[in-house]
């Protein structure tokens, strides 16, 4: 047997290949229009929202802006995360849909930081399913949080995409903005939504929530 | 990049919002360049003349989102002169604590597993932390993994910065054994020590 260590041979990396942490989009902040998406009663300090303050390929397809059309939405009891902090613990995700646009709204039961500490980490993630037999999604719009702020991705079958929408964040809520054709034209079937946190301080501590608690919410439009 | 703070006024409440606007370009070129995309192939060497080991798949991955890599991950042995070839792969990572003790990002089951549709023999028994396959076949044997981009969101002594998938490979070739290991790392975070 010959024992033997490993080199990098040649670079295969194919042309277009998938780079995701480029693919990240930043956070916009929430504006406030009160005619827009009602949000849960119990939410904290979170405004309701415009899909955007700054236009972006999911808005110039909206002229005029067409109203947005519930299709979906999922509760979560509140202090079900346990450990986490309030801003870890889910309370709601809503699905709407303005004919060309679908706007995810995700609500927790704290404001989220604009920063997390070097020891925190956070994880929001809203899967989408085109099948109900699927057991990993097909669609997810991700959410990485930490001591640098927050990033937004999109994971499709054939990996990350350019984020190709807008996120926004504010008080206890997140938004994102995506065009229907960046979710393969989803026409309906499920969802569900993930949020984990971690601490690693001295105690190291961490939660995890979901909604539902079980199984998936349908959705059609 | 442009960091804006403001204070908007929503009924009675006063919301602070924070946020950092930049689309594009987000991240600094480093990461750009290193995660989440098919890494040189990584050879193994002494394998005999013309005989080959090697190893298809990402070096790094980002963000821990729990889903599977959507590219190639494959130990792969080629005989030069067509013969058989006895293949043998593993795969473990080091934060199975995150599997069983802590309920936070880290705790999805199967992060390394035999790839979808892969038809090499398991040996290694269901659940174990160590994944086993064998593989046997003329001139060409390959192995495919699948690998979540998944680590626990814990900073503990063992799993220091994150987390690191190894995956090995040895190769019976009629004239020579040879063997490889190759990581794939999801970092903790993405401080700046990591991009």
């Amino acid at each position: 047997m010959t024992s033997c260590r490993t080199v990098r041979g040649p670079d295969t990396a194919a042309p277009g290949t998938i780079r995701p942490t480029e693919k990240a989009a930043r956070p916009q902040p929430l504006t406030s229009d009160l005619r827009a998406t009602p949000g849960p009663s119990k939410t904290p300090s979170t405004p309701s929202l415009t899909p955007t303050s700054k236009p972006t390929s999911a808005d110039k397809t909206q002229s005029p802006p067409k109203p947005y059309k519930v299709l979906a939405s999922q509760q979560d009891p509140s202090a079900d995360a346990l450990l986490g902090p309030a801003y870890a613990d889910l309370l709601s995700l809503t699905i709407e849909d303005d004919g060309t646009n679908v706007r995810i709204t995700v609500d927790m039961n704290g404001n989220l930081p604009p920063k997390l500490s070097d020891e925190e980490t956070v994880g929001v993630g809203v899967n989408l399913y085109a099948t109900s037999s699927q057991t990993e999604s097909d669609y997810q719009v991700f959410v990485d949080g930490g001591s640098d702020g927050w990033f937004a991705y999109l994971d499709t079958p054939k990996g990350f995409v350019d984020y190709p929408g807008t996120f926004q964040l504010g008080g206890a809520r997140m938004v994102f903005v995506l065009p229907w054709a960046s979710l393969g034209g989803l026409k309906g079937t499920g969802f569900d939504v993930f949020e984990d946190w971690a601490s690693s301080e001295l105690v190291p501590k961490s939660s995890y929530d979901r909604a539902p608690d079980n199984g998936r919410t349908a959705f059609s439009r | 990049m442009k960091k804006t703070v403001a204070r908007i006024a929503i009924g009675s409440a006063i919301a602070t919002l924070f946020s950092t606007v930049s689309l594009a370009g987000a991240l600094p070129q480093g990461v750009r360049d290193t995660y989440n995309r098919q890494a040189p192939r990584q050879y193994a060497t002494g394998c005999g003349t013309g005989n080959q080991l090697y190893f298809d798949g990402p070096a790094r991955l980002w963000p821990p989102n729990h889903k599977y890599y959507a590219g190639l991950i494959a130990v792969t042995a080629v005989d030069a002169q067509n013969n058989r070839i006895d293949l043998n792969s593993t795969g473990i990572h080091n934060q199975y604590e995150g599997d069983t003790e802590w309920n936070g990002s880290g705790h999805t089951a199967d992060d390394i597993a035999l790839a979808d549709g892969e038809d090499a023999e398991i040996q290694s028994a269901d659940g174990a932390a160590e994944v086993v396959a064998n593989d046997t076949g003329n001139a060409i044997v390959s192995i495919a993994w699948k690998v979540r981009s998944e680590r626990s969101g814990h900073k503990t002594a063992v799993d220091g910065q994150g987390r690191v998938y190894t995956i090995t490979g040895e190769a019976a070739f009629t004239d020579g054994t040879c063997k490889g290991s190759w990581q794939i790392i999801v970092p903790h975070d993405m401080s700046v020590k990591n991009r």
